[in-house]
């Protein structure tokens, strides 16, 4: 039993952060010393600094906190976004799938997806596809990218030419996905409007917040979902959208006022973080969670604080621990080091020939102090964090994976 | 209509004259056999001209062209209970007015069947006109509103500002919003704007169309626009019409001010279907709204 995990996991669940922890810590005993006082109210509305010093030197774990306004001010500096650009909270990031596949439903027809999205999310948008006139339409690209190490230039270039093909006008990308894949989405969304008519771009942020650049002045989407529980390191899970191109603001901001009387969006934190923000009170409302929006704004702060590695420090963390994977025998799965991230995977080709399940392999790494994924077909998946592996992580590490590695001597698990 | 009745008659193997002839010669020859048999002949002879005449029964429902057209109309028309039902009441007031005598009322009453006449022709057409009356909006409504229409593609000539914008006009706009919002249709839309109305010099039309334009985009509608002068070339689609799916196309006719003149919803396939090619051809001239914003972002 290892004191500290040497947490490579954060494509599942982000480890959280220490401010994140503290937040959440001193927002637990405040709850349990003053419940929904007054003090609670003042608190989410005008922040930590309107409190009497008393009640901030009890707390000071919540001292980040100044509010929806500046919390959505935070998100934005994060997401690369003008300071004008709209942000929602929402309770679930399926709220906002929703409300995002709904929007594609509005102005497009048929709605081009890769292989690369999230299933969830990708049933999310076909039930709200179904029973109107919009199609969606799915290419494969994960082979060609992993097996066929295609560039991203000719990426784009397949994936354009599809689009044009399959007579498609909307767009549905993951920016990073759950794979590790970094889709070159900018150009790809440039190469398609020199090509056809491009209607709405909603691209999922969920692994790339905190993670990678979104750069959202670029205008390369209408809309970006994401999340607080991964790569931003909140623990508390929350949705997270921005709007993006300038000419779609009004449409997006009437689709939800309209849905949201009509109540076919309906999600408290969404309707709580707007009251918060524009000071307007709407009584007998549904009572919110609220821990999620104190949490993940000091989640926010930290990632912002800390100071942005380099691509070249990226790569070489990236380089470091393949190295240490391949010797003991677990093969790297990359793309292009141009679509790379802090996602990597690997393979075992012996894997196949053993009785074990990805859990039993997860369960091994885990008694080694190392947390990873494992998937069903015995690939390893390791997020790196943003720091590069000190020496006894590194050793760590390589011990673990050579204990799950059927190709190395000192494996105790078979 | 004579050839297929003459193919009709020469193919029959065996005609009811033909059988009875048959059966009253082998009655003869059984008379001849048997000598005195008066009365197997007589029995015989019935025999033979009760199966000819029961054989020219059951060949009636098979031969319908025999009868005269108008017998065969009203048979045809009998299977549609709800046509059968006015071509009743039609015969009923045309057998009552032809009873009148007074040849003035004779010739009023024949120049108003006559556009009768034109009206149902144009209906056999499956195509319904509206003259100077905005009554088919209701229809424009029905049709919105029917089960399985998923997409309305609506093409509107605006010539002035007053395009839609008085209480009628308001409210199919409103109705298209709804049925956007609700998604249970998608609406599509390209605007042919006058030259007077959308400026060179201005990224977009002038006062209230642009602002029809701005509300229909903000509901998600997906707008197109026009300039009628780029359409020198092309003008057989300087029109105003909306293709409901791929069941009905109307194309409305207005004047200045906006109200209707004429408005024709036809349910033919083919003029949807050249409706839909009009459309593509509109599309190569069209410039997407949200494109105009970009350019002002």
């Amino acid at each position: 039993m290892y004191h500290h995990t040497l947490y490579l996991d954060a494509a599942r669940l982000g480890k959280m952060s220490p401010l994140a922890c503290n937040a959440s810590i001193d927002l637990a005993r405040f709850a349990t010393e003053h419940a929904c006082t007054l003090y609670f109210s003042q608190l989410l509305q005008d922040g930590f600094s309107s409190w009497p010093s008393a009640l901030q030197e009890q707390y000071p774990g919540l001292s980040n906190w100044e509010g929806v306004f500046q919390f959505k001010q935070n998100l934005r500096q994060l997401a690369g976004a003008n300071r004008d650009t709209e942000v929602l909270l929402t309770s679930r990031g399926a709220s906002l799938m929703k409300f995002a596949a709904r929007l594609l439903t509005g102005p497009c027809r048929k709605v081009l997806m890769t292989d690369t999205c999230w299933p969830a999310y990708k049933k999310i948008l076909q039930r709200e596809l179904h029973g109107t006139c919009t199609k969606s339409s799915e290419v494969l690209v994960r082979h060609r990218i992993f097996r066929e190490s295609i560039s991203p230039s000719a990426l784009v270039e397949y994936l354009a030419s599809e689009f044009v093909r399959k007579k498609c006008d909307g767009l549905f990308v993951p920016l990073v996905d759950n794979l590790g894949i970094r889709l070159p989405i900018e150009a790809l969304v440039k190469r398609i409007r020199q090509q056809a008519e491009l209607r709405f771009v909603v691209v999922d942020g969920a692994q790339a917040i905190g993670h990678v650049p979104l750069q959202l002045k670029a205008n390369y989407c209408d809309f970006l979902l994401a999340g607080s529980h991964k790569w931003l390191r909140a623990f508390h899970t929350m949705g997270i959208g921005f709007f993006g191109n300038p000419s779609s603001c009004h449409y997006i901001v009437d689709s939800l006022q309209c849905w949201s009387r009509t109540g076919s969006i309906d999600d408290p934190l969404l309707a709580f973080s707007d009251e918060l923000a524009t000071g307007t009170q709407r009584p007998f409302g549904e009572t919110v969670q609220v821990a999620p929006l104190l949490v993940a704004d000091a989640a926010t702060r930290e990632v912002l604080a800390k100071q942005p590695r380099t691509t070249a420090d990226q790569q070489t963390n990236r380089q470091r621990v393949t190295e240490i994977a391949s010797r003991v025998g677990w093969n790297p799965v990359a793309p292009d080091s141009a679509m790379a991230s802090q996602i990597l995977l690997f393979e075992n080709q012996l894997f196949h020939r053993e009785r074990v399940t990805g859990n039993d392999l997860r369960q091994t790494l885990l008694s080694h102090g190392v947390a990873a994924t494992v998937y069903r077909n015995g690939l390893l998946r390791l997020s790196l964090p943003d720091e590069p592996l000190d020496s006894t992580s590194q050793v760590r590490l390589s011990a673990a994976l050579a204990a799950v590695s059927p190709a190395t001597h000192s494996r105790d698990f078979f | 209509m004579d050839q297929p009745q003459k193919h009709s008659e020469n193919s029959l193997p065996a005609s009811p004259v033909v059988l009875s002839a048959v059966l009253a010669a082998l009655g003869l020859i059984l008379f001849a056999v048997h000598g005195n048999g008066l009365l197997l002949l007589f029995a015989v002879l019935l025999l033979s001209i009760i199966c000819g005449q029961g054989m020219a029964l059951l060949r009636i429902p098979n031969e319908p062209n025999q009868y005269p057209r108008a017998i065969t109309q009203i048979m045809s028309l009998s299977r549609d209970a709800e046509v059968a039902e006015v071509h009743s009441q039609l015969a009923e007031a045309l057998e009552t007015m032809s009873q009148l005598k007074d040849p003035i009322f004779r010739q009023l009453a024949t120049q108003r069947l006559n556009s009768l006449v034109q009206q149902a022709q144009s209906l056999a057409e499956a195509s319904i006109e509206y003259t100077s009356t905005e009554s088919w909006r209701v229809a424009y409504e029905e049709l919105l509103r029917s089960p399985g229409l998923h997409l309305y593609r609506s093409v509107a000539y605006i010539e002035s500002t007053h395009y839609w914008q008085d209480g009628p006009g308001a409210q199919s706009t409103k109705l298209n919003l709804e049925l956007q919002d609700n998604r249970t249709i998608a609406v599509e839309r390209i605007a042919i704007i006058a030259d007077h109305l959308w400026p060179d010099t201005s990224l977009f039309p002038i006062g209230p169309i642009h602002t029809w334009l701005e509300e229909q985009h903000r509901h998600g509608i997906w707008v197109r626009l026009v300039r009628e002068s780029q359409l020198v070339s092309d003008t057989d689609l300087l029109t105003d019409l909306g293709i409901y799916g791929s069941r009905a196309v109307g194309v409305q006719v207005a004047d200045p001010a906006g109200r209707t003149i004429r408005f024709v919803l036809s349910f033919d396939f083919d003029c949807v279907q050249r409706a839909e090619v009009m459309w593509n051809r509109l599309l190569v001239y069209a410039i997407s709204y949200k494109e105009l914003l970009d350019q002002q972002h």
